[in-house]
This record gives C-alpha cells, sequence and structure tokens, in this order.
C-alpha cells in the first residue's frame, strides 16, 4: 500500500511542478517581475532566479515521476515549497495584494489557500524523503546494494 | 545521516544541472534575459515619446510627461485589478481586466508602432513592467511605463475619472 501512496505523491507533486515551469520557461521577463513582486530579492537577482528556477521545478518534477535521484528531488521540492511559503507570508503581512507567479493559473493570486496548498505538499515530501524504501524507480538498487 | 548526504549530493547535482540548461537556453534565446535586473531607462522629452518607433521598447516616464500625454491623448492602460479602475482612473485610461479587449482597443487607438502608457497602483506594485513585457510579446513596440502610477497621480491632485462620470 505504501509504495502505491509514493508513486500517487509524486506523480501528483511532480506534474505540478513540470505543468508550473512550463510557462516560466518560455518567458522569464514576466516570471522575474513577477519575483520582483515580492520585493525581497535584493541586487537585481530576480532575472538570475526567473532563468534558472523554472529549470530547476521541471528536472526534479521529472525526477520525481520516472524515480530518478527522489531523495535529492523531494528535498529540493521540500526547501522550494516552505521558501514560497516564507515568500507569501511576508508579502500579506506588508499588505502586498499580488499574483503568486505560482505557473499554474494566471492572475492567481497569493493567499492562504495558497499556504495551505504548499503545506500540504511539504509534508507530503518530507514524508517521501524520510522513506526507508522507494519504489517504482527508474534504476532499482539490487538486494546487494540495499 | 546517510540520507542527509544522499540528499545533499543529489540536490547539488540536480541544481548544476539546472544552472547548466538556464545558462545555455538563455544564451541561445533570441530575446536572452539579462542576469542582473536593471531599472528601466527613462525619457524625458516629450516630442521623442510622441514619435513611431520600430523597435521594441520599454522605458520609464515621469508624472510631467504622463500629464502631458494626458493633454495630448495618448492612450493609457491601467494595470490594477477592475475594481481599482472602476473606483478611480487617469483620463484615457482603460482597463487590463480582459486582455484581448485590451489589445483590440490598442490595435484600433495606436497600433503596433506608436506610444501608449501603462500604470499600476505606485512604483512598489510591478504589475504595470509585467504588463508591458506582456503587450511587448504580443508586438507593440512603443510602451512607455508610469511608475509613480495612481498615488503619485492623484497625490498631484490631477484630473481623475470615475466610472459614474463616463
Amino acid at each position: 500500500m505504501n509504495k502505491y501512496i509514493q508513486l500517487v505523491i509524486r506523480i501528483i507533486v511532480g506534474g505540478l511542478f513540470i505543468y508550473a515551469s512550463i510557462d516560466k520557461i518560455s518567458d522569464p521577463a514576466t516570471f522575474a517581475k513577477q519575483i520582483n513582486n515580492y520585493h525581497i530579492i535584493p541586487f537585481g537577482l530576480e532575472n538570475t532566479i526567473a532563468l534558472v528556477l523554472p529549470w530547476l521545478e521541471i528536472i526534479i518534477g521529472i525526477c520525481l515521476i520516472i524515480g530518478v535521484y527522489v531523495e535529492g528531488a523531494s528535498g529540493w521540492i521540500l526547501l522550494l515549497l516552505i521558501s514560497f511559503i516564507i515568500f507569501m507570508v511576508q508579502a500579506i503581512m506588508r499588505g502586498y495584494n499580488i499574483e503568486c507567479g505560482c505557473g499554474l493559473k494566471e492572475g492567481q493570486m497569493i493567499g492562504l489557500k495558497k499556504i495551505l496548498e504548499n503545506t500540504i505538499m511539504s509534508i507530503s515530501m518530507f514524508w517521501l524523503m524520510i522513506q526507508p524504501k522507494i519504489y517504482f524507480t527508474l534504476f532499482p538498487k539490487t538486494g546487494l546494494e540495499e | 545521516m546517510k540520507i542527509v548526504q544522499k540528499i545533499w549530493t543529489q540536490g547539488f547535482i540536480l541544481l548544476i544541472l539546472s544552472i547548466f540548461i538556464g545558462v545555455t537556453i538563455n544564451l541561445s534565446r533570441k530575446d536572452s534575459v539579462p542576469w542582473l535586473d536593471q531599472p528601466l531607462p527613462e525619457v524625458n522629452e516629450l516630442e521623442l515619446i510622441l514619435q513611431p518607433v520600430y523597435e521594441p521598447f520599454i522605458k520609464n516616464i515621469s508624472i510631467e510627461i504622463a500629464e502631458q500625454l494626458v493633454e495630448k491623448n495618448i492612450p493609457f492602460v491601467d494595470a490594477r485589478d477592475d475594481e481599482y479602475y472602476r473606483e478611480g482612473h487617469i483620463p484615457n485610461a482603460v482597463s487590463s481586466s480582459d486582455f484581448l479587449r485590451l489589445t483590440e482597443y490598442l490595435d484600433i487607438s495606436v497600433g503596433l508602432f506608436d506610444p501608449f502608457v501603462v500604470y499600476c497602483s505606485d512604483d512598489d506594485c510591478g504589475s504595470s513592467e509585467e504588463l508591458a513585457i506582456q503587450l511587448q510579446a504580443e508586438g507593440y513596440m512603443n510602451i512607455y511605463v508610469f511608475k509613480g502610477g495612481w498615488k503619485e497621480w492623484n497625490k498631484a491632485g490631477l484630473p481623475i475619472v470615475m466610472d459614474s462620470n463616463e
């Protein structure tokens, strides 16, 4: 049963990350402006983030689904989700009513719903990270390696 | 302990791979993005703004220039939410809430080469630049951003239009 839960979580979260990255990859300039709206990134680094982050998202999404470097990919997803939550909370506290720039749906604003979604995904990623064995991987370990 | 080391190692490899792909793809793009965000250049000559241009750019304008452009009936685009637009906006401004309608309006009123101005609530909002980039991707060449936006316009006591007045 556990292995099927793992697989479902990997497909849902990995699929969301792949889908979210597509718009950002095709239009990094707009994504950079969306990052800029949070007013938290210093030295004009939002462009650098907008150029690298979507590729990281698509790679970790693919890795999670196909079962390559699952621990590293889920670690990155957990780190990113926690960062997104912090970004949104600080923006809400400073009174910014801005687009989340999540890449899932155009015009989606930051808010409690997005924070809750990210929290649920974070918990599932943490659960995945601490699993003693990852199932359905592209290069399964031999009994000897385990 | 072993799992932590595994996460670090795999995470590092994934990051290096992402940086490599991001750099390579950006270098090969026609519309490559600079690695560091640069502020928009400002234009202060009205004559320069009123000329049609055939090279795409986005530039910043001051409130003095914005005021003169309103007097010259240059279209403005309000990048704020529709409810704020209805509460009050700069004369000549149209709402950007319906993007298709906005592009239809711009096609008729300015075409691709004549100037128009985009603004949002204040110099902190960012959605005016975001919209300007989207419009530039649609082919509009001559786009100005009024960074001071609604807040600066309102503070200066300049004329405004409310939906009930229209």
